[in-house]
């Protein structure tokens, strides 16, 4: 269709108006491109190195700069640490020529420098022409004159990186040309992107103050396992080699005892006992905590353990004015693949507590099976437990309500003996009508075991 | 014509930074417009290569005015903002007027 000069200046005007509007959205276009790109690096880099080295990098190519610097602000010692610089490669070869690690230079006494104070007291931001303003000190004047040369650096600026937390850092950008000479997308993209800079930095930061923190968590943990297990075998010779001489006493190697006499050393040796069971848990904790608590798996029978194990705890209910009655069943039991000086150990606490939280009464030890397990329980008439001491009772250094005024113990008798149980393929539990009803506690072995008689590192276990 | 203090490279770069920003606003248009400007050889559009014939900076004034006659001077001052950063690298007068 045939249009006349009229028509042609109209389509013109169209034209070019449209072409303006285009230019508002392409500056939008633009400076969300970069941000998103900020984001993303915001997202993905966990350590602020990292994220310091892909914010600065991207920054300078997007908006073509000859460097972009960030430094975090140590406040305690009132100092901008380098994090990182990126450059153009005639500002990176300007450097390497005058021999100048911007990487290292820390900017110190911040807050009373003429620049930064503006910057970070002040949070404002601000411009220079002169590296002098920012390095003086710190870099000969005449070599940062050559630097801003060589590395066609002709204006710095310095924006202060904020957070809810005050000031965290500097951004600092250096170009080969002025503010006026900035393109509105420059402009628009240097005002956005600080704010998300400053978000993604002081995320980086905390984490890397977590990160930190949580190393130190577990080199203090450690240390405390191992000086627990250190001391704990120190703890245990004593009452051991005493356990061996009261044993060879009580036998009459020694001779005959007056029943005065022996009735003493009895009860020395039920205390001795009591201590060395409660050395052995702390060690077992240590271990479990380690993961160094090892399993000797055997076929042996849990009847005999367990009798042997009644007979020996028997003089300690009495001196507690009570019995022990054991409940073997009268058929056989198979014998279970088991580690026993550990199984031996989870019904020596069960029994302990239930004398130490029983003032009266009978303790009542039950042997019951089936085709499928063996159970093993616990019963006594003693001070029983509301729920909320049931569902913690077998957490690291739990111990019974009130039971500071009822009995001694550290309270790991009975994590020690859940993971036992546990890596045993079996099942522990507690049961109680309620306060002053009485307790009991079982657990359950599985018969057919598919636990090879080997040993197990322990690698982790539950609290 | 020689070019002894500035090279060339700086012209190639400038040109094609001026047909990529065009190509913001205009789309692939830009690159066709660019090929119409004489002394300015397209050899990759995908790389953003190209080669000069002549006096760049009177490629790069064709250049200008190749938009700027469709476009009106709003497209002028897009380029110009564009190539701030590489036309102070050059000597002002090897700067076509338009850019400066």
């Amino acid at each position: 269709m045939p249009t006349n000069g009229a028509d042609k200046q109209h389509l013109q005007e169209i034209n070019e108006e449209i072409y303006k509007r285009n230019i508002e959205l392409a500056v939008v276009n633009k400076t969300l491109s970069l941000l998103r790109k900020l984001y993303q690096i915001s997202l993905l880099a966990l350590d602020p190195a990292t994220l310091a080295d892909k914010v600065s990098d991207t920054i300078r190519v997007d908006l073509n700069m000859e460097m972009v610097g960030v430094f975090y602000y140590e406040e305690n010692i009132d100092t901008l640490v380098p994090f990182k610089f990126a450059k153009s490669e005639r500002f990176a070869e300007a450097l390497t020529k005058l021999n100048i690690k911007l990487d290292d230079l820390k900017l110190t006494k911040v807050t009373k420098h003429p620049v930064f104070q503006q910057v970070v007291a002040d949070r404002a931001a601000k411009q220079t022409d002169a590296l002098a303003d920012i390095w003086s000190g710190v870099v000969d004047e005449k070599h940062l004159a050559a630097l801003a040369k060589e590395g066609h650096l002709q204006s710095m600026f310095m924006f202060p990186l904020l957070t809810q937390h005050g000031v965290i850092g500097m951004l600092v950008l250096g170009l080969n040309r002025t503010y006026e000479s900035l393109n509105q997308f420059e402009k628009d993209s240097i005002n956005s992107f600080t704010d998300v800079v400053a978000v993604a930095l002081d995320k980086a930061l905390v984490y890397e103050k977590l990160k930190i923190a949580n190393e130190q968590l577990k080199a203090l943990d450690k240390a405390r396992a191992e000086f627990i297990s250190i001391a704990s075998h120190q703890l245990r010779t004593p009452p051991a080699t005493i356990k061996w001489y009261l044993g060879a006493v009580l036998a009459g190697d020694f001779g005959k005892l007056s029943e005065e006499l022996e009735a003493a050393l009895v009860r020395t040796n039920v205390t001795n006992e009591a201590q060395i069971s409660t050395i052995d848990d702390l060690l077992n904790a240590s271990r479990i905590e380690r993961g160094k608590l090892e399993f000797f798996f055997e076929p042996a029978s849990i009847v005999t353990m367990v009798g042997a194990l009644v007979e020996q705890l028997e003089p300690l209910a009495q001196m507690h004015k009570q019995h022990i009655i054991y409940r073997a069943p009268t058929e056989s039991v198979p014998d279970i693949m088991m580690d026993s000086e550990k199984i031996r150990q989870v019904v020596n606490n069960m029994i302990d507590n239930a004398i130490k939280y029983s003032k009266q009464g009978d303790i009542e030890v039950k042997l019951e099976h089936d085709a499928e397990s063996v159970t093993v329980k616990v019963i006594d008439t003693g001070k029983g437990m509301d729920k909320e001491t049931q569902d913690a009772i077998f957490k690291k250094y739990s111990r019974g309500k009130d039971s500071a005024t009822h009995a001694t113990g550290l309270g790991l008798g009975m994590y020690v003996a859940k993971v036992i149980v546990e890596q045993h393929n079996g099942r522990i539990w507690a049961e109680s009508s309620g306060v002053g009803k009485g307790s009991t506690f079982a657990f359950s072995l599985p018969i057919k075991s598919e636990i090879m008689a080997t040993t197990v590192d322990l690698a982790q276990a539950s609290e | 014509m020689e070019m002894t203090a500035t090279p060339t490279s700086i012209f190639d770069q400038i040109s094609v930074r001026i047909i990529k920003e065009q190509e913001l606003l205009i789309g692939p248009l830009a690159w066709t417009e660019a090929k119409k400007v004489i002394g300015l050889q397209i050899i990759d559009q995908q790389k953003g290569q190209v080669r000069f014939e002549g006096d760049p900076k009177e490629v790069l004034s064709r250049l200008v005015g190749q938009y700027s006659r469709l476009f009106g001077r709003a497209s002028t001052e897009v380029c110009r903002q564009a190539v701030q950063d590489l036309i102070v690298e050059i000597p002002k007068e090897q700067v076509p007027e338009v850019l400066q």
